[in-house]
C-alpha cells in the first residue's frame, strides 16, 4: 500500500511537537458504516463507488480521519473487468475494422459498425460497446473482499499508515528503545541508514537517533520509507513507544 | 587523506590537521559519525579544492582527472562512430566547452540521442543513462545496442544488470543511487526538465559524475527550477527551437491551423455560471491576500467547502471547453477529410480522449492503456492499418511515435511545453512532406490565451546559444 499523500494526514502541531491524530474505538461506529457504503456499491463500476464517496453520507465522522480509512480499505476492495469480450480483443477488433473502412469507403456510421460486428460475434451492440473500456479505472466493477479485517485492524492499519507517512516526511527519527532494539538497529543498518546511539547517564532507556546521509545537507524524502519500516519492529518492545521524528530542515 | 564515497556522499577519512575542511566546497562536520560529509555532487569541486591547496589525497573513484583508466570494462573500441549532422556537433562541442555539463535543447525528432552517444562514445568512461520511462528504458536499450558493442546494464522494469554502459530510470536510479552513485564517471539525464522541482533531485545529488549532459526538448523557464537544474546538471549549454530546423532536410515543415469554434447555449451558460463560481472566489482571496497566485489559492481553497467548490467549478469549466460539441463535429470533419493521412488528436484529458475514441471509433493511447497493447497500437499505426491516434498525454513525450502527417490539437492542459512535444511528433522529414497542426480553440473563453501562449514554444530561437 503507498502512503498516503500529505493531505490524508491528521495531526496537529504544538511547538515543535508533532501529535498524530490517531484513531480510536470512538471511530468504530462510523468504520462500521463506511464499509457498509463499500458493501453496497459490491458488483457495480468503480465509478459508482467513487460518486458515493465524494457525495454526502448518511453520518458524520472527521473527514480526514475517513479519508484514511478510504485508503486503507482502497487496498482491501478490488475490481474486475466483466465484458462480454476481453476489452483489449475489442479494440483490437472494432479499431482495426473502422481503420479499413474508413479508408476504404470514407466515413462509418460508429453504431452501424458495432452493430455489424456484435453480430458477427454473435453479441448485443452495446454488449460490445461496453466491452471496448470495460478496463479502464472508472468502469471496472467494484468487487468485496473475501475477508474483510476487523475494525479493529482498519484502526490499527489506518494509524501504521498515518505514522509511516509522516516518517516519510522526517529527517531525523529518535527512538527510545526498549527491548528488540537489536531488531531495530539491524533493520536500518540495513537500509542503510546512519544509526547513533544516545546512553546518558541520566536516560532511563538508549535512544537511537536514525537519519540518511543526504539529511545532514537538506531535508531527504530519499529515507522516509526505510525509516517508515522501522515502526513495526520498534512497535514490538513491552512499551511501545511513538517514534520522535524532526520534520524541519537540520541546524 | 582519502575521499570515499558512502551512499550518496562523499566522506573525508583522515584529514590533515592543517586542513580546515568546513571550507571545502558543500563539505559539513557530520557528528553523527565524526567526519566531514559532502554531497557527492560536489566531488569533482572537492577534489580540485584539494589540489588548489596542495593537498595530497587519496580517491576510492579517481574518474575527474584520469576517465580512460577506468574504461578497461567496457574497452573503448566496443563504442562505434557516431556521425553527427552540424547543429548535432555543435551541440556536443558547446557541452564539451562547458566543461562537460549542460544541457542541450533540441526539438523531438531532431536526433538528441545521438548527440548523447557521441559524447559517451568520445568520453569514454563508465555511463549511466537515466530515463524516465519503461518505455524508453527500452528505447534507449536498443539504440545503445546499435552503437555499442559491450555489454549493456539495465536497471528498472524487473531488471537490475549494472556494466559500463547502463541505463536506469529515474525511480530506480533515486532507489539505487546510493550504491550506484560512486561507479559513473558520466550521467546522461533524458528529459532532463523533469528535474529541478525537487522530486527525485537526489538522484542526481547523489551521484560523483563529473560530466553531466541533460536532453530536453523543452527546457524549463521558471528561474528556481532553471536554478536547479544549473546546479544539477549544468547550464543550457545549446538550444534550438522547432523553427530553426522545420522546413530543412532535418525536420520536415508544418502548418498551424487555428480553427476557433463557438461555445453553444447550454455550453456558454454553464460556462459562465462556473466561471463566475470560481472567479468570485480568487477575486475574494486576492483583495485579501498582498501576492496573491493561483497556486495557493487552490491550497487555501481546499481547507472549506466553498473553496473546494470554487475549485470544483474551475475544473468543470476546464473539462467543458476541453470538448465541446462543436469541437466534436470538427474533429469529425477533419478525420474526414484525411482519411488517407496519419492523424494524431490530441485532448486535455483521457476522459475527452474516450469520447473521442467511441464516437470516431479510433484507438486512444492513454495511461489506462497497457504497454503491451499500446506497443501493438503504435506498430499498427506505423504500418497504416491504424489510420488514427487519440491521447491526452502519454504521446506527448517518451515514446517513439511513427510518423504522422496530421495532428488535431482538441485541448491542453500543460502549455507551451506541452505543445512543443505534440508537434514534434509529426516533424519526421520525408520527401516532400508537410503536416498539418490543427488547434481547436473555443471563443471568449481562457482557451485563447493558453493558445496564444503555447503557440510561443514553436518560434526560432533565431541563434543558437552557446
Amino acid at each position: 500500500m503507498g502512503s498516503p499523500p500529505a493531505a490524508l494526514l491528521n495531526y496537529s502541531r504544538a511547538g515543535l511537537a508533532i501529535a498524530p491524530g490517531f484513531l480510536d474505538a470512538r471511530d468504530h461506529g462510523w468504520i462500521r458504516l463506511l464499509v457498509a457504503e463499500y458493501e453496497r456499491c459490491a458488483g457495480a463500476p468503480q465509478r459508482v463507488l467513487r460518486e458515493r464517496l465524494r457525495g454526502p453520507l448518511p453520518f458524520s465522522c472527521p473527514p480526514r480521519k475517513r479519508r484514511l480509512v478510504e485508503h486503507v480499505l482502497s487496498r482491501f476492495w478490488k475490481s474486475a473487468v466483466v465484458a462480454a469480450l476481453p476489452p483489449i480483443e475489442a479494440r483490437a477488433l472494432v479499431f482495426g475494422r473502422a481503420a479499413r473502412q474508413q479508408a476504404s469507403l470514407g466515413p462509418t456510421s460508429a453504431t452501424s459498425l458495432l452493430a455489424e460486428l456484435a453480430r458477427e460475434r454473435g453479441l448485443s451492440a452495446a454488449a460490445l460497446a461496453t466491452a471496448l473500456f470495460a478496463d479502464l479505472p472508472d468502469q471496472r466493477v467494484t468487487q468485496a473482499p473475501g475477508d474483510l479485517p476487523s475494525v479493529n485492524e482498519l484502526e490499527l492499519r489506518a494509524n501504521l499508515a498515518l505514522v509511516q507517512s509522516l516518517l516519510l516526511r522526517s529527517t531525523h527519527v529518535s527512538i527510545d528503545l526498549e527491548g528488540n532494539a537489536r531488531a531495530v538497529v539491524r533493520h536500518a543498518k540495513w537500509r542503510g541508514l546512519i544509526c547513533t546511539l544516545d546512553v546518558g547517564s541520566s536516560r532511563e532507556r538508549p535512544r537511537l537517533g536514525l537519519s540518511g546521509p543526504l539529511s545532514l545537507f537538506h531535508r531527504t524524502v530519499l529515507y522516509g520509507r526505510h525509516l517508515g519500516e522501522l515502526v513495526p519492529r520498534a512497535a514490538f518492545g513491552p512499551r511501545p513507544r511513538a517514534p520522535r521524528s524532526t520534520m524541519g530542515r537540520h541546524p | 587523506m582519502r575521499l570515499e564515497f558512502d551512499r550518496g556522499t562523499v566522506v573525508l577519512r583522515d584529514p590533515p590537521v592543517a586542513l580546515d575542511a568546513a571550507t571545502l566546497p558543500g563539505v559539513h562536520w557530520d557528528e553523527r559519525v565524526s567526519m566531514f560529509r559532502a554531497p557527492a555532487l560536489r566531488h569533482a569541486e572537492v577534489r580540485e579544492a584539494l589540489h588548489a591547496r596542495g593537498i595530497l589525497f587519496d580517491d576510492e573513484r579517481p574518474l575527474v582527472d584520469a576517465p580512460l583508466k577506468n574504461v578497461a570494462a567496457f574497452a573503448p573500441a566496443a563504442w562505434r562512430d557516431i556521425t553527427l549532422r552540424p547543429y548535432q556537433e555543435a551541440a556536443l562541442s558547446g557541452w564539451e566547452m562547458a566543461n562537460r555539463r549542460g544541457l542541450v535543447a533540441l526539438p523531438t525528432g531532431s536526433g538528441k540521442t545521438r548527440v548523447a552517444l557521441a559524447a559517451a562514445a568520445r568520453l569514454r568512461v563508465p555511463t549511466l543513462v537515466l530515463v524516465p520511462t519503461r518505455v524508453l528504458l527500452e528505447q534507449w536499450l536498443s539504440v545503445i545496442g546499435g552503437a555499442y558493442c559491450g555489454q549493456v546494464g539495465c536497471i528498472g522494469d524487473g531488471q537490475r544488470n549494472i556494466s559500463a554502459v547502463t541505463v536506469a530510470t529515474f525511480e530506480s536510479a533515486w532507489r539505487h543511487m546510493a550504491t550506484l552513485g560512486g561507479r559513473f564517471g558520466l550521467l546522461i539525464v533524458d528529459e532532463a526538465h523533469h528535474f529541478g522541482s525537487g522530486l527525485r533531485d537526489e538522484a542526481l545529488e547523489m551521484s560523483i559524475a563529473p560530466a553531466r549532459l541533460g536532453l530536453s526538448a523543452t527546457p524549463p523557464r521558471d528561474s528556481v527550477a532553471v536554478a536547479r537544474l544549473t546546479a544539477l546538471i549544468g547550464p543550457i549549454v545549446y538550444e534550438l527551437a522547432i523553427g530553426d530546423l522545420s522546413g530543412g532536410s532535418f525536420l520536415a515543415s508544418f502548418d498551424v491551423v487555428k480553427i476557433n469554434v463557438d461555445l453553444n447555449q447550454a455550453e456558454r451558460a454553464l460556462y459562465e455560471a462556473e466561471r463566475e463560481i470560481y472567479g468570485e472566489a480568487f477575486k475574494a482571496y486576492c483583495r485579501s491576500h498582498q501576492s496573491p497566485t493561483w497556486k495557493n489559492f487552490t491550497i487555501e481553497a481546499a481547507r472549506c467547502a466553498a473553496g473546494r467548490r470554487a475549485i470544483a467549478a474551475f475544473a468543470k469549466t476546464r473539462r467543458l471547453i476541453g470538448l465541446t460539441e462543436q469541437k466534436q463535429a470538427l474533429v469529425s470533419r477533419l478525420l474526414a477529410e484525411h482519411r488517407t493521412s496519419r492523424v494524431l488528436v490530441f485532448t486535455a484529458d483521457n476522459e475527452a480522449a474516450y469520447t473521442i475514441a467511441a464516437r470516431e471509433l479510433i484507438m486512444p493511447i492513454t495511461c489506462h492503456i497497457g504497454r503491451a497493447e499500446r506497443r501493438d497500437a503504435l506498430a499498427r499505426f506505423g504500418a497504416g492499418e491504424l489510420r488514427a491516434l487519440v491521447s491526452a498525454q502519454v504521446l506527448n513525450e517518451g515514446i517513439d511515435v511513427p510518423t504522422a502527417d496530421v495532428a488535431i490539437v482538441v485541448g491542453g492542459a500543460r502549455g507551451e511545453r506541452e505543445h512543443v512535444q505534440r508537434v514534434g511528433r509529426l516533424l519526421r522529414p520525408a520527401v516532400g512532406k508537410r503536416a498539418c497542426v490543427y488547434e481547436l480553440v473555443t471563443r471568449a473563453t481562457c482557451e485563447v490565451r493558453q493558445a496564444h501562449r503555447r503557440g510561443r514554444g514553436l518560434a526560432s530561437r533565431s541563434t543558437a546559444q552557446l
